[in-house]
C-alpha cells in the first residue's frame, strides 16, 4: 500500500463506444449518424454497442434491435466485426505504448498506465494524457475517441474516465477526495452492481456521501469479505497492489441459429467450440483437467454434464472426453450450447506427458495451430467440425482481453 | 437370524465392507451389506457391481441362522461407536435389532433376495503370493494410477504374470511406478496381463490379515478373484490397453545421484513451500556432491535448500512437480535411493534394487 503520500499514480484510458466508433471510422456513411453494432442481422437480437448519436433516442447497449429501430428509424446497423476490433485494439495499444508504458490491458477497450515519479504532478500528467489523445486521434482516426482518467489508483482513475464522455479528460486529485465523488451515483463505481446496490440499500446507504462516510470495517461487513476493506482503500485514494490472479476457465457458448437447432447441429457446433477453446487454452499456456458441457433444449431443459480429462492440452483428448459424455444429452430441439475447460494448470506447473502417443497429440495440436495461423482459420481441423466451421464466430466480450489467436 | 458377535472383529470386517458398498448410487441395495449367519460363521458381503468383497466374522454365537440386508455405513457406525465387547443382532419384523449394554438400535432392512450375487473363491487359487510382498507392491504402485482419466486403462493397475514373476505397473500419464515380486506358487503355470481397478487394489491393501498369509488369485472369465484368509475380493477388470510401459523406462541415464531418502524428502518439502498454482515446479540443480532445490512463487518469494548427495559429473538443472517426488519417497523404505537422469527434458528414474522402478517426467523449466 502506497498511502503515505497520495498522489496521481495512474492513467486510465477508456475507448468511447468502441465498436460503434470503429465502425464509424471504417464506414464514412455512418459518421455523425446514430449507429448500433449487432452480433447478427436480425431484429431478435440486441445492440452490443451504440454510438453517442444514438443515445438521445434512448438506445443503449442491450436495447433490442427491434426497439432501437422503432425509436430511431434511421439507425445505422453494423454487423459486428470482432477481428477488426482486435486489430484496432492492437493499434491503439501500440499508439499508447509509444506515449506511456501500458501497465495493464483490462479489456478490448480499456487499459491503464502507471505514472513515473516525475510524471505525477497534475500539469505533467495532463500533458501526457493530452499527448495520448492526440496520438490516438492522429494514428487511429478522428472518430475513435477515448476518455482518460487520472487519479491516485486504478479504481479512481477508471471512475474519472467515466465522469466525462465522450472524449473526456478528468483528474481526481487526492485532496479533492471524497467530495468530488459525491455527484456520482453508487452504481457509477466499478464493483457496485445490482446485487451490491441492494445490499447497500438494506444498510441504509443510498448516496455516495453516505458510502464515503463508512469505515473500512463497515465495508468489510457489508461486502462480507476483505474486498470491502480493499474497496474502502480504493475509494479513499490509496494505491493497493493488484492481487495476482490465476485463470480458472476457458470456455465458449453459442445460441444456435435456427438451421443448427438439431442434435447433429448442436454436436457439430460444440466440436467447433471445443476447437476454439482448445486453441485458446494452448495460446494462453494452460492445460486442463475437466470439460463441462451445457445444452439448453427447448422448451425448458438445461442439460449439464462434465468429465475429468486427466491433464491435457490437445484438441483430440478434449474431444474424446466430449464423445464420452455427449450420448447422455437429452433428445429435443437444442437452442443454446456451451462448453468450459476448467481445473487449469499453467504450462510452467505441468509435468510433461510420459508416453509418446500423448506427446504426439500435443505436438499435432500445436502444429495445427501454426498451420491455421500461417494459412488462415480452418485450414486444418478435426473431421467432426466439418460443416460447422463458420458457426459460433468469434465474439469479444467487453470484459475480456483479446488475448487469443483468432485463427479458430 | 439371531446371534452375538465380537464387536471389534465385526468392526474390522465392516471397514472393508464399507470400502466397497457404494456411498452414492441410484440403487439403494448397493449401499448395503448382506449378512448371512450360519452355525459357526457370519458372512458379510458387499458389491458395487464392479468390485465385491466377502468376509467372515468367526467370534460369534449363532442362536438362529438367517440373512439380512442393511445399509453398510449405518451398521458400521453403530458397531464402531459402541464400546461393548459383545453385541447381539436379531432380525425381527424387517428390522435388525442391535443391542449392547444400555443400547438398542433398530435398523430397517431390505429384501435379501434383491442383493446381487457376490462371488466366492470356491476352487484353489491359480497363484499364491506372500501377502507382505503383494501389499508392498501395491503400495509402491497404486499411488501413481490415474484418477478419473478418460483413458480408462490407466485408471487401474496392470498385473503382468510371467512364470513366477509378477509385475505391477501404474501410470497417470506423467509418471510410471513399477514393482516386481516373486510368486509362492503358480500351479497351472498361469500367465496373464490384466488391469485391476484401483478400488480393488486399495481394498486388497487395506484388508486386515497376517502379512505372512499368502494371497491367492484366480481368473474366472472377465473377473479376478483374490483371497486373503477368509476374505474374498472379486473384481471386474478394466478394459483397454495399458500403455507400453517398457518403452518409457529410460535406459540411457548416465547421471546418477545417490541420496539419503529422508534428507531428500525433507528438502523437497521445504522447497515446495514456495510454490503456487502458477509455478508448481521445484528445480533440482545437481553438481559435484551437491543438490540444490529451488522454487519461486511470483509475488510470494523464493526458496533454496541444499543437501549433500553422491554425484560426480556434469552439472544438471531439471524441474519436477514436488508432489510426484514426495509421493514416491513416502512409499519407499530404503534408507538411500538412486535417481538417474539423462537431460533436463527427459524423465528421471528412481530405483530401489530390481523390485521397484519409478519414472517421472520433468516440468518445463523454460516456460516457468
Amino acid at each position: 500500500m502506497d498511502g503515505g503520500g497520495k498522489h496521481l499514480s495512474t492513467l486510465f484510458l477508456d475507448m468511447n463506444a468502441y465498436f460503434a466508433s470503429v465502425e464509424q471510422q471504417e464506414q464514412p456513411s455512418f459518421r455523425g449518424r446514430p449507429t448500433a453494432v449487432v452480433p447478427t442481422i436480425t431484429d431478435n437480437t440486441c445492440c452490443i454497442a451504440v454510438s453517442y448519436e444514438a443515445r438521445p433516442y434512448g438506445i443503449r447497449t442491450g436495447t433490442s434491435v427491434r426497439e432501437a429501430k422503432q425509436r430511431c428509424p434511421k439507425l445505422c446497423i453494423a454487423l459486428a466485426r470482432p477481428e477488426l476490433y482486435v486489430q484496432y485494439h492492437h493499434r491503439i495499444v501500440e499508439t499508447v505504448e509509444n506515449c506511456l508504458h501500458i501497465h495493464g490491458v483490462h479489456s478490448v477497450d480499456e487499459m491503464s498506465c502507471r505514472l513515473m515519479h516525475n510524471e505525477r504532478d497534475v500539469d505533467t500528467a495532463m500533458n501526457i494524457a493530452k499527448k495520448i489523445k492526440a496520438s490516438v486521434h492522429r494514428e487511429i482516426g478522428a472518430f475513435v475517441r477515448c476518455s482518460i482518467g487520472l487519479a491516485s489508483n486504478r479504481f479512481l482513475a477508471k471512475v474519472a474516465s467515466n465522469m466525462q464522455k465522450p472524449n473526456g479528460l478528468v483528474v481526481l486529485e487526492p485532496h479533492e477526495l471524497p467530495q468530488r465523488l459525491y455527484e456520482l451515483a453508487l452504481d457509477d463505481l466499478p464493483g457496485i452492481g445490482r446485487s451490491m446496490l441492494r445490499r447497500l440499500q438494506r444498510e441504509g446507504i443510498g448516496t455516495m456521501r453516505q458510502l464515503c462516510a463508512l469505515t473500512s470495517d463497515d465495508m468489510s461487513r457489508i461486502w462480507h469479505s476483505v474486498e470491502g476493506e480493499r474497496f474502502w482503500y480504493f475509494l479513499h485514494g490509496y494505491d493497493l497492489a493488484d492481487i495476482p490472479t490465476h485463470r480458472r476457465t476457458v470456455g465458449h457458448s453459442h445460441v444456435l441459429p435456427p438451421k443448427w437447432r438439431t442434435r447433429e447441429g448442436a454436436y457439430a457446433v460444440l466440436i467447433r467450440l471445443i476447437h476454439k477453446a482448445a486453441t485458446r487454452l494452448r495460446d494462453l499456456g494452460y492445460w486442463t483437467g475437466k470439460l463441462s458441457l451445457t445444452v439448453e433444449v427447448l422448451p425448458h431443459t438445461k442439460w449439464r454434464e462434465w468429465i475429468r480429462l486427466g491433464l491435457c492440452q490437445d484438441t483430440l483428448s478434449i474431444l474424446e472426453g466430449f464423445y464420452k459424455i455427449w450420448p447422455a444429452c437429452p433428445q429435443g430441439k437444442p437452442y443454446c450450447v456451451g462448453m468450459r475447460l476448467s481445473d487449469l494448470v499453467s504450462e510452467s506447473s505441468t509435468t510433461q506427458p510420459l508416453f509418446h502417443g500423448e506427446r504426439n497429440r500435443v505436438t499435432l495440436s500445436h502444429t495445427m495451430d501454426r498451420i491455421n495461423t500461417l494459412f488462415g482459420r480452418h485450414s486444418v481441423y478435426f473431421g467432426g467440425m466439418f460443416g460447422a466451421q463458420s458457426t459460433a464466430p468469434t465474439r469479444i466480450s467487453f470484459t475480456s482481453i483479446p488475448d487469443f489467436n483468432q485463427q479458430v | 437370524m439371531k446371534l452375538r458377535f465380537n464387536r471389534e472383529e465385526m468392526a474390522d470386517a465392516l471397514r472393508s465392507i464399507c470400502a466397497v458398498a457404494a456411498a452414492r448410487t441410484p440403487k439403494p441395495i448397493l449401499r448395503c451389506v448382506h449378512l448371512e449367519a450360519k452355525s459357526d460363521v457370519l458372512l458379510l458381503s458387499a458389491t458395487d457391481l464392479e468390485v465385491s468383497v466377502r468376509c467372515s466374522v468367526t467370534q460369534i454365537e449363532v442362536d438362529q441362522a438367517g440373512e439380512a440386508v442393511v445399509v453398510a455405513d449405518t451398521l458400521s457406525r453403530i458397531v464402531s461407536e459402541c464400546n461393548d465387547e459383545l453385541l447381539s443382532l436379531e432380525l425381527a419384523d424387517n428390522q435388525v435389532h442391535i443391542r449392547g449394554a444400555g443400547s438398542h438400535f433398530q435398523v430397517v432392512t431390505m429384501d435379501a433376495k434383491e442383493f446381487p450375487a457376490v462371488p466366492a473363491m470356491v476352487d484353489t487359487p491359480d497363484i499364491a503370493i506372500p501377502g507382505k510382498i503383494l501389499k508392498r507392491m501395491i503400495e509402491w504402485t497404486l499411488f501413481a494410477a490415474a484418477k478419473e482419466s478418460t483413458r480408462y486403462a490407466i485408471n487401474g493397475v496392470l498385473w503382468e504374470l510371467n512364470g513366477k514373476e509378477l509385475i505391477l505397473a501404474a501410470t497417470d500419464g506423467r509418471r510410471l511406478s513399477l514393482s516386481r515380486g516373486e510368486l509362492e506358487t503358480n500351479g497351472n503355470d498361469t500367465s496373464f496381463k490384466i488391469i485391476v481397478p484401483s478400488k480393488a487394489m486399495n481394498l486388497l491393501a487395506r484388508l486386515p490379515g497376517d502379512g505372512d498369509q499368502p494371497i491367492g488369485a484366480k481368473m474366472t472369465g472377465s473377473q479376478l478373484l483374490l483371497s486373503v484368509g477368509t476374505a474374498t475380493i472379486g473384481t471386474a477388470l478394466v478394459e483397454g490397453n495399458f500403455p507400453k510401459y517398457e518403452d518409457v523406462i529410460p535406459k540411457d541415464c548416465d547421471r546418477v545421484m545417490e541420496m539419503k531418502t529422508d534428507e531428500f524428502l525433507g528438502a523437497l518439502r521445504r522447497a515446495a513451500l514456495l510454490t503456487n498454482e502458477e509455478s508448481k515446479g521445484v528445480k533440482l540443480s545437481l553438481s559435484d556432491g551437491n543438490l540444490t532445490l529451488s522454487s519461486r512463487a511470483p509475488e510470494q518469494g523464493e526458496a533454496t535448500v541444499s543437501i549433500s548427495v553422491k554425484y560426480k559429473g556434469e552439472s544438471l538443472e531439471i524441474g519436477f512437480n514436488p508432489v510426484f517426488l514426495t509421493d514416491v519417497l513416502r512409499v519407499t523404505d530404503a534408507e538411500s535411493l538412486t535417481m538417474s537422469f539423462k537431460d533436463s527434458n527427459r524423465p528421471g528414474l528412481i530405483k530401489q534394487g530390481d523390485a521397484f522402478t519409478y519414472v517421472v517426467m520433468p516440468v518445463n523449466l523454460a516456460s516457468a
